[in-house]
């Protein structure tokens, strides 16, 4: 016998017994004898509950809900005796039709939940849909109750984060990943002692909110073929995993698969971070299709202009009203429950400038989302990591409204690290300054190094290997005349454009990959490396490939073959930076503080220690960092050499018992290019060093024992 | 979904065939709890099953966790491939106590339980 009253039906409502629901939370939530519905609108006149049968895909219900069964605007409705396996849903909502004040209703469409928690119709990737669906995308419930087993998020330090860009698909969609299964979640699990052995402490997954790749399904004159949606940046719900990158999909079971997936993560030391879409909805501008928040409360989530059209600060159709309670609270919401619900370390917030516009478009003082979000207790200890700019012209890098939360992806790192790797003039003293954590971005603000995400390449853009083997993107193959994609690229083909069997041009190549991931793993702030950076993955100079699902965007594996120096490289850098906490400070080092054996925090050098060399035609940098921590001294010098000759470098003296020890050398061929902390060759006290054309070397301060 | 239940000294074995899904999962735990009372091991014979759904997972892992409460103990054996990959990938299967066979699972029954 129940034990409480409101577990029995008040109402029927064509022929399912019901009775008013709670109206929080959103979305469906199960309750004991059925299922809770609640779905918000201002504008609606009316709301009718559209039930599915999961199997023939087939209407098998539709329950216009009563002004009973709604309290302010939110409708909400508990109906019983509803297996949840075998049903979907969405809603009809009805109301003005009139675009000039924003009003877009359409009671002939069935709409999404935005809170939905699960989405058919996508359930196994690349499966070409039945483009005669009128509704498409259909939620599920499903139910929340994952086994955790005491997992919970790390909180590593941002310091010692070391960041690892990545697609899902991607990662292991290639034959050569030789998994069981490829392209899936849980083939990322089945790669993470790769992830361990390359040192990589934080993955960050391009989207996985549910997106529609067929959405960009348009011909494509190059190949012949047709256009993806492979990356993602076009959500469809927000609360609900990408199906298509579950090997469970077809089963609807994509979330567990995701938290196992995130539970090894954990268990393998490894956090997860989500690059999140709020910027907009992959409902494009007023010519694309009503899915969700258009045929919802259009004038609440959008920002339209004066005339009812859509502001297009994404560069994707429209722009959501990030600043609106209402899709305030959405956003926020979703945040605490991918935190809670999915156990995510932390957000990269995609073209994240919009999140500070308010209904109009103007950028705001104090914008309320980034407050909420930046203060919410449930989100206090996640990483929030802003892409502070967007498609509108709104480039707020060193100034993101941050509360002291958010840190950027530093743009300015990327292009003066590229600048001064190609041997760009005037770029000595701006790579010191990026080195130092870009104190000249984050210091006036208080922020310190951490707000700075270092990066040297990431998805939008070249590959580290295609940076030194193109000096123009090659986009032919997206079908677009080569006019997508940026032009700012700062990237040297070090002589020949593209792919070349020149012994001497793939030494320097390989040499100039060294140097740059060396800056990036000696650079204070946190770095991230882009997925198959370490073992020279190829785009083949394609610096925008958003639509291929195809090998140039799967990881080729067998480059951990071919490319084994790289690798081995990459992985020792890595552990070298892990190694040495004078690389890995929370604070901008300071050249009037102490930090070890006589050395100040930072001090800079040249050819003659301490006399740097900031001129214009310098292209010499050499800085040694220098801190004491509990476990001791820690000195490193560090020089980078991007002139086509070599340069002899006077080293600052150590004090007795120390002597340099040559931890790499990227003018060396390997073994030697790196090594070991313990391993690489002492240098004499008044030792002089050869720094080869386009090379960089890096010493430690090593106790010599008595 | 058919379910027949043998008795092997002081284990219980029940033998599933057919789809559990939500609709007959509630069918399905009734029967086995019935089972779970008189004896202080079941060892599920899982071969003849041919889909297993999220809620079929969910109902098996309710009853294991209810025996576990009463100190009884189930043991799943034989499982398809195919069922044992969802449960894998989904971070089930590790959560139950598997043999590969009747027999194997008989044996550890023999064996004095180590706490």
């Amino acid at each position: 016998m129940s034990t409480r009253i409101d577990l029995y039906p008040t109402a029927e409502i064509s022929g399912w017994k019901v009775r008013p629901g709670r109206v929080r939370p959103y979305g469906t939530s199960l309750v004991p004898g059925g299922v809770n519905f609640s779905i918000y609108s201002s504008a609606a006149t009316s709301c009718t509950l559209v039930l599915f049968d999961r199997q023939s895909r087939k209407i098998i219900a539709e329950l216009l809900l009563p002004d009973s069964f709604r309290i302010g605007d939110v409708w909400s409705v508990v109906i019983f005796d509803l297996d949840p396996e075998s049903f979907e849903y969405g809603y009809r909502m009805d109301g003005p039709w009139d675009p000039a004040i924003g009003h877009r209703f359409d009671a002939s469409k069935v709409l999404l939940d935005p809170y939905v928690r699960s989405i058919s119709g996508r359930d196994v990737w690349g499966i070409p849909p039945d483009w005669d669906d009128e509704f498409p995308y259909r939620g599920f419930v499903i139910p929340e109750d994952f086994d955790w087993r005491g997992d919970s998020s790390l909180e590593i330090p941002s310091e010692d984060l070391i960041v690892y860009e990545m697609h899902v698909r991607g990662f292991t969609r290639h034959q050569t990943s030789a998994i069981a299964h490829p392209g899936t979640y849980a083939g990322v699990v089945e790669k993470i002692p790769y992830l361990i052995g390359l040192g990589v402490n934080c993955v960050e997954l391009l989207p996985v909110f549910e997106f529609d790749e067929f959405e960009l399904s348009v011909p494509n004159s190059y190949t012949g073929g047709t256009n993806m949606n492979y990356w993602g940046y076009s959500t469809v719900g927000f609360f609900a995993p990408k199906a298509g990158f579950a090997a469970t999909g077809s089963l609807g079971m994509q979330a567990d698969e995701f938290k196992s997936m995130v539970r090894a993560l954990h268990q393998a030391g490894i956090e997860v971070i989500l690059d999140v879409v709020f910027n907009h909805t992959c409902e494009g501008d007023h010519r694309g299709p009503t899915i969700s928040f258009r045929g919802l409360d259009n004038q609440i989530y959008y920002l339209l202009t004066p005339e009812g059209y859509y502001h297009n600060f994404s560069g994707c159709g429209n722009s959501l009203n990030c600043n609106n309670p209402v899709v305030r609270d959405m956003v926020l919401e979703c945040l605490r429950f991918w935190v809670s619900e999915y156990h995510i370390d932390g957000f990269r917030f995609d073209a994240a400038a919009i999140l500070g516009r308010d209904p109009s478009g103007m950028i705001m003082n104090n914008p309320p989302l980034l407050e909420s979000v930046a203060l919410d207790p449930i989100l206090k200890k996640c990483k929030l990591i802003a892409e502070a700019w967007d498609a509108g012209g709104l480039y707020l890098l060193g100034k993101f409204p941050n509360y002291g939360r958010f840190s950027e992806w530093n743009g300015k790192f990327r292009d003066d690290t590229r600048d001064f790797l190609r041997g760009m003039p005037d770029h000595a003293s701006l790579l010191a300054t990026r080195i130092a954590g870009s104190p000249d971005l984050y210091e006036a603000g208080g922020r310190g190094p951490l707000a700075s995400i270092n990066f040297i390449t990431c998805h939008d853009g070249f590959t580290l290997r295609d940076l030194v083997s193109y000096n123009h993107k090659h986009n032919d193959t997206n079908g677009e005349d080569n006019r997508d994609g940026s032009d700012d690229n700062r990237s040297w083909n070090c002589g020949i454009e593209g792919e070349t069997t020149d012994k001497e041009i793939c030494s320097l190549r390989l040499r100039q990959i060294k140097n740059a991931l060396l800056m990036l793993m000696v650079a204070r702030g946190t770095p991230m490396l882009l997925m198959g950076d370490e073992m020279g993955r190829t785009q083949w100079g394609n610096n925008n490939v958003y639509c291929h699902d195809n090998h140039l965007n799967w990881l080729d594996w067998s480059l951990l073959e071919s490319e084994s120096e790289l690798f081995r490289f990459t992985r020792l850098a890595i552990s070298l930076r892990l190694r040495h906490p004078a690389l890995r400070s929370s604070r901008h080092p300071r050249s009037d503080r102490a930090g070890a054996l006589g050395f100040p925090e930072i001090s800079w050098h040249g050819s003659q220690p301490w006399s740097p060399d900031w001129s214009a035609e310098s292209r010499l940098v050499a800085v040694v960092l220098a801190s004491t921590t509990s476990s001791g001294e820690d000195v490193i010098y560090y020089a980078w050499n991007s002139s086509s000759t070599a340069n002899i470098l006077q080293l600052p003296s150590l004090p007795e018992p120390f002597y340099w020890r040559v931890a790499v050398n990227t003018g060396c061929d390997a073994p030697s290019d790196i090594n070991n902390d313990d391993e690489g060759p002492l240098l004499e006290p008044t030792h002089s060093f050869l720094i080869g054309p386009y090379s960089s070397i890096a010493l430690i301060a090593y106790r010599q024992k008595s | 979904m058919q379910i027949t239940v043998s008795q092997h000294h002081s284990a219980a074995i029940a033998v599933i065939t057919g789809d559990i899904t939500h609709s007959a999962a509630g069918d399905l735990q009734e029967k086995l709890m019935a089972v779970l009372c008189s004896t202080d091991m079941l060892v599920l014979d899982c071969s003849g099953i041919g889909i297993l759904t999220s809620a079929g997972l969910r109902m098996l892992l309710i009853l294991y966790r209810e025996a576990k409460v009463n100190g009884k103990k189930i043991v799943l054996v034989a499982i398809p491939e195919s069922v044992k990959d969802v449960m894998s990938v989904t971070g089930f299967l590790e959560q139950f106590a598997i043999h590969n066979s009747v027999d194997d699972a008989l044996a550890q029954v023999s064996k004095p339980i180590l706490l």
